[in-house]
């Protein structure tokens, strides 16, 4: 235990570190407000396009007026009539309009979604269909979309901010778009969370909690190779001393660890918090979609294919989505700073050590065959949990206890490995 | 970080020659999914035909009877490996996809996309050049196109730059520096010395990059005649060809390079930490890509060039100033760094 502290206290006099640490908070939450500034602004955009719609409305309406009072003094009845009925229907478009666009402003959704929600029960019925470019939108995502509507409608949640203010998809493994198709569906389906959670759940897919466990382990995780250099031999002081070298060894790990989890949580708690310069922090059950797999084919696997019309889903609060990825998380944090550990044990340079670990855990997702009990298949934590990765591996093991078991176990072979290392090299310093 | 460079160009290359059969395939599985889609509907409007005769279903027919006939001589066209014929009939093929729609088909291709592969086929059959998959052709000119979309980027610059800065912040950290002060020469001109040294690692490395690039492919695949003049296609519609496209990267990539240096040189002999200078680099380009992300891709922003391939596409008409921007950033960066370390010792 006192190793241990002193361990700890050596990290905490490091001032290149608290100022490391710092340099990533405050980039974190200067990221965090161009983030929430470019929502509002996609938001405004949205309005003033509506605004647009509603000028037109009136222009029309002033044509139509000069149309009926040409049509009065010619005494032309049926243009009269026509008019009148064009100046009619403007009229309540244009109240339609102005009652959409300060529900939208006001954030009152109750009404924009009732109306979404007509169209997509239209758009996903069997008669009905939706194309982008000509090319058909699968069953899957409006019966996605729609759900996604009635559970905001349902729980009185706000959609996050898209570059169209209706119609609004959630984007799903089942389109194939290609093309310009695929251009405009990539940014209809761009999603700007304007809270902390709707944020934090919009980065995960772009690997937000792996970059900082990477981070963590490039600042906390040197407390071997960073005593072993050329010039600092501090190792060698230690062995020495009337310590074992389990003690050692394990002190320093767990102190790297500790600091590494923490670093890691103070970062996903600024990225929520960092909703205040947005709408707020969010809430919790803000619905996050899950994949419930396809069915193999009985006739083998190469037969699989995924089947729009068939395949279900649900969706789930966020805070459960939340406590999954903080859960699984830790475990990634532990197998991923193990690996760094173990790596660093050999290599001086804590750059090329993290640039190697990067490199294996995005080597190992990418080359290694997705399996249920393959660590390297939980490194995108995001689709792991929302069963994208099992329903396109037609593999529904993977998930988060298989996860959580794969990557625990194999993280503590590293760390064994690591311990091992750590002896052999104790052996050579000596030497 | 050249050992690297060189396995990353070698496994790519191989993972593209073992990709030449998928690609055919591929090719094959596409527009046999258009043959069913219009099969499909021409068998349903027959049936129809029987029950009700009408004109416009009639020519309706006609038109997907005659689309799919084509259809099916381009995929036999595929299977043969025959890519003149091909090309022509791709082209036939999505003119008649067009007609198609206008008589109430449906060919779920967007029209300005197979106006834009019309386009492209016509210019490919007059250089006499086959089409290749951009993103994965072993044909030198798209092989070099390929690894500077890879590369050349936010996450490759980072990955450079933080192998790099240890150049710079070693010698705080090791504490050389309070030796090299000593020295009889000015504080800014070691820091020049520094910057230019970078540069020609970085100098070192790009010319590898490229090298590699090219020779790979070159020595070890068939090149054809004209691949250099490969058209391809701009966000604005144009096409550049392939050669210009490459000079055009090589050059920009100096460019990013001079400006990333700069960045490198401020940062490392401002932070004089490796972790410090690291998560510094990081969060500067994580910040520039976000910019980009967010609708930031100015002429002035020199972020905007740092993804090479997608300046050169995207933004045809920024060449050549945006060099000037590239340069001048530099320049700015490198007199800070050289001003800020004029009266600053080392403890």
């Amino acid at each position: 235990m006192r190793q241990f502290l002193f361990e700890n206290k050596k990290m905490m006099k490091k001032k290149s570190v608290w100022a490391a640490v710092f340099i990533t908070l405050l980039s974190l939450l200067v990221l965090s407000y161009f983030h929430f500034s470019a929502a509002d602004r996609i938001r405004n955009g949205n309005i003033v396009k509506q605004e647009n719609v509603l000028a037109q409305y009136k222009i029309w309406i002033e044509d139509a007026e000069t149309e009926l009072q040409i049509a009065e003094k010619n005494s032309d009845a049926e243009t009269g009539d026509a008019m009148a009925a064009v100046i009619e229907k403007y009229t309540q478009s244009i109240v339609n309009q102005e009652k959409w666009i300060s529900d939208y402003t006001q954030r009152e959704w109750k009404t924009i979604l009732e109306e979404d929600i007509a169209d997509f029960e239209l758009y996903s019925s069997e008669d009905g269909s939706m194309a982008i470019e000509g090319q058909r939108v699968k069953s899957f995502t409006l019966r996605a979309a729609l759900e996604e509507k009635r559970w905001f409608l349902k729980n009185g949640i706000d959609p996050v901010v898209q570059n169209t203010s209706y119609n609004l998809f959630v984007p799903t493994i089942y389109e194939d778009f290609t093309g310009r198709a695929l251009d405009y569906w990539k940014q209809v389906t761009a999603r700007y969370g304007d809270t902390g959670l709707t944020y934090f759940y919009g980065m995960m897919p772009n690997f937000l909690m792996q970059i900082f466990i990477l981070i963590g382990c490039f600042l906390f995780g040197n407390s071997i190779s960073g005593e072993s250099g050329k010039k600092k031999k501090g190792l060698q002081l230690h062995f020495v001393q009337p310590v074992s070298k389990t003690a050692l060894f394990l002190s320093k790990y767990v102190s790297g660890l500790t600091a590494t989890l923490i670093f890691v949580g103070l970062l996903v708690s600024a990225i929520i918090m960092s909703g205040e310069f947005g709408n707020g922090i969010g809430s919790l059950e803000y619905p996050v979609l899950v994949y419930e797999g396809a069915e193999p084919n009985p006739y083998g696997s190469e037969f699989n294919a995924l089947i729009p019309e068939n395949d279900q889903f649900h969706f789930i609060p966020l805070g459960e989505y939340l406590k999954d990825v903080l859960m699984m998380g830790s475990g990634l944090l532990f197998f991923t700073y193990s690996l760094y550990f173990l790596l660093a044990l050999g290599i001086r340079n804590q750059s090329i050590t993290i640039l190697v670990t990067g490199g294996i855990l995005f080597g190992g997702m990418t080359i290694l065959p997705v399996s249920a009990y393959n660590p390297f298949t939980y490194v995108d934590i995001h689709r792991a949990l929302n069963g994208e990765i099992a329903t396109i591996a037609f593999n529904p093991a993977i998930g988060f206890q298989h996860g959580m078991l794969a990557l625990f176990v194999v993280g503590t072979a590293v760390l064994l490995a690591a311990f091992i290392g750590f002896h052999v090299k104790s052996r050579n310093v000596a030497a | 970080m050249l050992a690297g460079t060189l396995l990353l160009i070698g496994t790519l290359f191989i993972r593209n020659v073992m990709q030449q059969d998928v690609v055919r395939a591929e090719k094959i599985e596409w527009f046999s999914g258009y043959m069913q889609e219009v099969a499909t509907q021409n068998r349903t409007d027959r049936q129809m035909l029987q029950e009700t005769p009408l004109e416009e279903l009639e020519q309706k027919l006609d038109v997907g009877v005659a689309l799919q006939n084509q259809l099916n001589g381009l995929i036999l066209s595929i299977e043969n490996g025959a890519w003149e014929d091909e090309l022509q009939q791709e082209i036939d093929v999505y003119l008649t996809a067009i007609d198609y729609k206008e008589v109430k088909g449906n060919y779920s291709f967007s029209n300005g996309d197979m106006d834009e592969t019309i386009r492209l086929n016509e210019q490919l059959l007059l250089l006499g050049l086959p089409k290749e998959d951009i993103g994965r052709s072993v044909q030198p000119p798209l092989f070099i196109k390929q690894i500077v979309s890879l590369v050349l980027n936010p996450f490759g610059l980072t990955v450079l730059l933080v192998l790099l800065g240890t150049v710079i912040t070693r010698e705080f950290e090791d504490r050389n520096m309070q030796m090299v002060y000593t020295f009889p020469i000015p504080k800014w001109k070691y820091v020049f010395v520094k910057f230019t040294g970078l540069l020609l690692t970085g100098l070192i490395w790009l010319s590898v990059l490229f090298s590699a690039s090219y020779l790979l492919p070159a020595l070890t695949v068939e090149s054809k005649e004209l691949i250099f003049d490969y058209p391809l296609s701009l966000a604005n519609g144009s096409f550049l060809d392939a050669g210009t496209y490459i000079n055009e990267a090589c050059i920009y990539s100096v460019g990013v390079l001079l400006f990333a240096i700069g960045v490198l040189t401020l940062v490392g002999f401002m932070a004089r930490q490796t972790i410090i200078s690291s998560v510094v680099i990081l969060a500067v380009f994580a910040g520039g890509w976000m910019s980009i992300r967010n609708g930031m891709d100015l002429l002035w922003n020199p972020f905007t060039y740092v993804n090479v391939n997608e300046a050169i596409i995207n933004h045809a008409d920024y060449f050549p100033t945006g060099l000037i921007v590239l340069f001048g950033v530099a320049a700015v960066l490198l007199a800070i760094a050289m001003w800020g370390s004029r009266k600053r010792g080392v403890s």
